[in-house]
């Protein structure tokens, strides 16, 4: 919707056509009706639906609550929207906080917030920007159990675009961050279908967010060309030297396995890891094998001697289990029982210094 | 040293020794717990409030050892053990609750995420035992850094209760850093006894380079046995 002075319909309030002519104070505006975009896809017909459903909740509440929400816009005074601040009515109020709450996978509230705790920005260490991967690193911690990030983008399709901040749509939202990272490639690509080129502009918009308030005050503000080296450092990519369980093949004639989660947190190699599997027929009665689809070039063939436990009906005796993470020839996690009762299932845990 | 004085399980104060880097902690030491304590029950787990300004706010997962007061093999297991929003969190386990109050040891490593830098080749050592007609080690990795050591074994076979008695007994080592003070338990393996709940446990400890342990009375089973170790502890722990 466009605001527009006029002189010619100084003395008009009305619709013709597609304008229509207000007063607002002593002057009369003009506004032209958003023209549709007409785009039907999944996502544009979800966020549409979401909208409309949240526009048409203010009638559903009761009229104390409505004036409850006129009372909290009033002491609000100026909302900050991505595009700047604006005077912000009840009506709108309630829409912006609920399609942020609805966002964030939240009920809407009918009653408006006792507090409204803004949004705030974000410190990071380092990100990458490139085609295949859109990570940042080293993000500070949340504040409180509710703050998810809310990550919005706009790749603009020409590096001359610029300001684009109003056409960023949100395309995740983390219940927290991965040690302080956050691996956006596989939701950028699920948005606009395509993975980012080398020298195409995007604008992103990250901050932490209220889940319950869905208050959006504050917020970082990034616009790069995509580059294959971090933006910071200028370092090329590089991987955690981790082992989950996408990276793995959970299930085989021989292993089934519950839970894997290894990594390598410092540079004297030390591992801390919990793998949780279950040898099936097939396997020699000390050992385990659960393959991988490949590891990142850290991994060679590394070993570490762990504590292991047996299952409750086990009465938890405690096991002596090695593990090795073989990453050349062969392609798999190689764990044999040292010392112990010999049992099928296999529950190591810990933080251990990785040795040949 | 770190005094840990406020839990969620009505312990006493307890004093840690401590090693502190923002990705890398150790901590040494160990803590009694009560299972009788009307807080101890209301727990799901074992939370102990850390000193403010410890540098690791969070930690991966790591490993504390519960050892039991059962009479004569002190049985126990390993248990989950991390660092949450500036705590100490314990895995809590009830199988020895009866037993009365138990201990749980922490020599234990705790290291953050996401480290991306490059890796140095781990240099091992392997100090020797120099008393062979009555231990070996096997399974034996030692790596020796600045501020901690992290050793690995497993004790081929221990004494005789019946000729030897309850100890102690020392495994005279050369090669093992002679400025650790730590008490390890032993994790004994043999045979096991029926209804055994948990794995053996008799108590160690690395003083000037040695390691030396004894037996509780009656603990006739934890002899000509295997015995693992698998610890991290601080150097210059002497004080």
């Amino acid at each position: 919707m466009k605001l527009l002075p006029s002189i010619a319909f100084s003395d008009f309030s009305g619709s013709a056509g597609n304008v229509t002519a207000r007063k607002r104070g002593d002057k009369t505006v003009l506004s032209t009706r958003t023209k549709h975009s007409r785009k039907k896809t999944r996502f544009q017909a979800s966020t549409r639906c979401r909208f409309t459903d949240t526009v048409r909740g203010f009638s559903r509440i009761t009229e104390a609550q409505r004036q409850g929400w006129f009372s909290l816009a009033r002491n609000l005074g100026t909302y900050s929207t991505s595009t700047g601040k604006t005077a912000i009515s009840g009506h709108n109020l309630y829409v912006a906080i609920n399609t942020y709450r609805r966002i964030c996978g939240k009920p809407p509230c009918a009653d408006p917030p006792a507090t409204l705790k803004p949004s705030r920005s974000i410190s990071y260490g380092d990100f990458w920007i490139s085609p295949g991967h859109i990570e940042f690193t080293a993000i500070g911690n949340r504040e409180n159990p509710n703050e998810v990030l809310h990550v919005a983008m706009y790749p603009a399709p020409s590096p001359a675009e610029t300001g684009c901040w109003n056409k960023t749509v949100c395309v995740a939202i983390f219940p927290d961050t991965n040690w302080g990272d956050i691996d956006i490639t596989r939701a950028f690509i699920k948005k606009f279908g395509a993975p980012l080129a080398i020298g195409q502009k995007v604008f992103i918009t990250i901050c932490w967010l209220d889940s319950e308030c869905g208050y959006l005050k504050n917020f970082s503000q990034f616009v790069f060309t995509a580059r294959e080296t971090s933006i910071l450092g200028n370092a090329a990519y590089r991987p955690r030297a981790k082992i989950t369980m996408d990276d793995i093949i959970p299930r085989t004639v021989y292993s089934k396995t519950e839970r894997c989660d290894y990594e390598f947190s410092n540079y004297l190699r030390i591992t801390s890891n919990e793998i949780v599997a279950e040898r099936l027929e097939g396997e020699t009665a000390q050992s385990c094998n659960i393959p991988h689809k490949g590891l990142s070039s850290d991994f060679n063939y590394e070993r570490s001697f762990q504590y292991a436990r047996g299952t409750e009906e086990e009465n938890y005796i405690i096991h002596y289990v090695c593990v090795i993470v073989l990453n050349s020839v062969s392609t798999r996690i190689h764990i044999s029982m040292c010392v112990g009762m010999h049992t099928d299932h296999i529950n190591t845990f810990g933080t251990y210094c990785v040795t040949k | 040293m770190i005094t840990l004085d406020t839990n969620n399980f009505g312990g006493a104060s307890v004093t840690l020794r401590d090693f502190q880097s923002s990705t890398l902690c150790v901590l040494s030491g160990k803590i009694t717990v009560d299972p009788a304590h009307s807080s101890y029950m209301a727990a799901t787990r074992l939370e102990l409030d850390l000193p403010v300004g410890f540098t690791m706010v969070r930690s991966a997962i790591s490993n504390a050892i519960l050892v039991s007061n059962a009479p004569i093999y002190r049985y126990g297991t390993v248990l989950q053990c991390w660092i949450e929003d500036n705590r100490l969190c314990i895995e809590k386990l009830t199988l020895w609750d009866t037993f009365g109050p138990y201990e749980i040891y922490i020599n234990a490593a705790f290291v953050t995420r996401c480290y991306r830098g490059e890796f140095l080749p781990t240099t091992l050592y392997y100090p020797s035992v120099l008393n062979t007609d009555q231990f070996g080690i096997g399974f034996a990795r030692y790596v020796d850094a600045a501020d901690f050591v992290y050793y690995k074994g497993r004790l081929s076979s221990l004494p005789d209760y019946d000729n030897y008695g309850q100890g102690p007994f020392t495994v005279l080592l050369s090669g093992f850093a002679t400025d650790v003070l730590v008490e390890i338990p032993l994790i004994v393996h043999g045979v096991l006894l029926p209804d055994q709940k948990g794995s053996m446990i008799t108590i160690g400890s690395f003083e000037n380079g040695n390691l030396t342990f004894s037996y509780q009375e009656g603990a006739v089973n934890l002899s000509g046995k295997g015995a693992l170790f698998n610890f991290f502890a601080l150097r210059g722990s002497i004080y």
